[in-house]
């Protein structure tokens, strides 16, 4: 499709780039943001440049952060002998919204996936285990579902073990809320598996 | 299940055609190349979200358009009616499935739900062809029995496929030799048990009604045999982690000969689904009416064993069912068919039928015609 502006062509073309964002999305948002007023453009224009400017990794959990080291590593309100391992920085933020869990954290980014030439090299394994030390007791590894977190909980649970600390794994099943008649064949069997002795 | 009504719009050489089924025997006529078998293709796109042979959704759109529709109406056999949607466009390529305008939180989830068993002329190499062409059929099988199994099987394939690039990366040197094989291996190992398990299971569960069908269809006293070799040998009550004990180990007596030829050696997608006549190889030594009465067997075979597991009816779909048989072992499958449920037939000859099946509101033909279908005179 020819546009009759080069500048919204180029700008439908950049919005295109998000994930879950076809062309026809795309579109829209070009010409949603061509009615805003200009201060709201220069605004937002001032937020894209900043979330790269500002953001950098926490040097301690790789989360991301404006801080070093971020907020939840420097608060002394964390238990520090609880670190929960997860895969990207979205990870943290559903965790940290149970407002349940009060230990630190450890992004991996990614998970093992020779496919996408993603090996331990590639994670951030290797500040993982300079973080165990007599201060950690438990180590929770939360990764998602499916065959690549399930590698990388197999190849750090074999790693972390042989330090001395206590490697545990979310469970996984039912939704709390659900009830079991709606639960699919394969998350039902996954639930019967991961049966807990009472 | 019985399809009801089925609507094609620019699928294949189809522009739009309607088809109102009837319960038994439906009969799609016309010389090679009119659009029959597309007819059947399209049921398999809304009982199986795809083709039924290895074919792209993009190939499934008529020439010069870019959108394909099939709605069809699936009546489960205690009544209650389902309406099924596939939309495959093109440009960006998109598949819709909908049952009742609500779309299914993932396709795999569909398999199943309206079962069908299909024979079509590509099939013959289930009985002559390689290995895996028996573990399509067992897996296809098992795969309409139970979501479980299907969700296991898409998850050793992926598994399969990181490891075999794993292993390939250390034989092209492009991974050290402290790549982590293990975790992949442990993965393999978990979900191949489980895998193996269940056809193990399968295979001993559906011989007896292989051989049932058989003896439908030829007098004789020709016993066909299945017999399930996995990779790994194990007990027929052995429990998946034992298996998969059994796979971890023999993975690890051919880790060196893995790590040369850069690829996964041991495993579920190596197994071999025996088939034997009187304990001779079909696949070597049978003739062609064996080969082709054996396949209308495993067919036939599938069908009730599907019924009883999902006390449902799969429809059936019968593509060109009577090319390579003669007169006499024509009328008798057409026999057995008759008592199972619905089934589309693709045909070039209509003599089979021929004082064998009334036309009425339960029977009914077709004929097809450059992608036109009318009811036959």
């Amino acid at each position: 499709m020819l546009y009759t502006s080069e500048a919204l062509q180029q700008l439908i073309e950049e919005f295109s780039h998000f994930p879950g964002i076809g062309r026809k999305t795309a579109q829209r948002l070009a010409l949603h943001v061509l009615k805003l007023p200009r201060d709201e453009v220069v605004q937002m224009a001032k937020a894209l440049v900043g979330v790269k400017d500002r953001i950098r990794h926490c040097t301690v959990c790789s989360n991301i952060t404006e801080q070093d080291p971020c907020v939840i590593c420097a608060s002394p309100k964390r238990d520090r002998s609880l670190v929960c391992v997860v895969e990207e920085p979205n990870d943290v933020m559903a965790v940290e919204k149970t407002n349940e869990y009060r230990g630190l954290y450890h992004v991996l980014g990614g998970a093992l996936s020779p496919l996408d030439g993603i090996g331990p090299d590639q994670l951030r394994v290797r500040e993982l285990l300079t973080r165990i030390n007599s201060d950690v007791g438990e180590v929770i590894l939360a990764m998602n579902p499916n065959v690549e977190g399930e590698a990388t909980t197999i190849y750090l649970s074999r790693l972390l073990k042989p330090l001395g600390v206590r490697v545990s794994r979310i469970a996984r099943g039912i939704p709390v809320g659900g009830d079991l008649e709606f639960a699919d064949e394969a998350t039902l069997t996954r639930a019967l598996e991961g049966r807990i002795a009472l | 299940m019985v399809i009801s009504d089925i609507m094609l719009r620019n699928f294949r050489n189809h522009v739009e055609s309607r088809i109102t089924f009837g319960e038994g025997l439906n009969v799609l006529l016309g010389d090679n190349g009119q659009g029959k078998t597309n007819i059947l293709e399209a049921v398999s796109y809304l009982s199986l979200t795809k083709s039924f042979y290895a074919a792209s959704d993009s190939h499934a759109v008529r020439l010069g358009e870019g959108i394909f529709e099939v709605e069809g109406e699936m009546v489960a056999d205690g009544g209650t009616p389902s309406t099924v949607r596939v939309a495959y466009q093109k440009d960006p390529p998109e598949k819709t499935f909908t049952i009742n305008n609500v779309r299914p939180d993932s396709l795999s989830r569909v398999i199943g739900r309206f079962p069908v068993v299909i024979l079509s002329p590509e099939h013959g190499s289930i009985t002559s062809g390689a290995p895996a062409e028996r573990r399509r059929f067992m897996d296809l099988t098992l795969s309409q029995v139970s979501s479980v199994y299907l969700d296991d099987l898409i998850e050793y394939r992926r598994i399969l496929r990181q490891r075999n690039r794993l292993l390939a990366d250390v034989r092209a040197g492009q991974a050290g030799a402290a790549a982590p094989l293990e975790p992949w291996t442990m993965n393999l190992a978990q979900v191949g048990g489980r895998i193996i398990q269940r056809r193990s299971r399968f295979a001993a569960e559906f011989s007896s009604y292989v051989g049932w069908a058989y003896s439908s269809l030829v007098q004789g006293d020709e016993v066909p045999l299945l017999k399930y070799l996995p990779c790994t040998p194990a007990g027929p009550g052995a429990e998946p982690e034992e298996i998969a004990g059994a796979m971890l180990q023999q993975i690890h007596e051919r880790a060196a000969e893995e790590r040369r030829r850069g690829t996964s050696l041991v495993g579920p997608h190596r197994d071999e689904l025996q088939l034997s006549l009187n304990g001779t190889s079909v696949q070597r030594y049978a003739s062609q009416g064996q080969h082709k009465t054996l396949l209308v067997s495993l067919k036939v075979a599938e069908f009730y064993y599907l019924r009883e597991r999902r006390n449902e009816d799969p429809i059936l779909l019968l593509d060109d069912l009577f090319s390579e048989l003669d007169a006499q072992r024509s009328r008798r499958i057409l026999a057995v068919v008759g008592t199972m449920g619905q089934a589309i037939i693709t045909t070039t000859e209509e003599t089979p039928f021929q004082g064998e099946v009334h036309w009425n509101t339960r029977h009914r033909r077709f004929t097809i015609e450059h992608g036109t279908v009318y009811p036959a005179a």
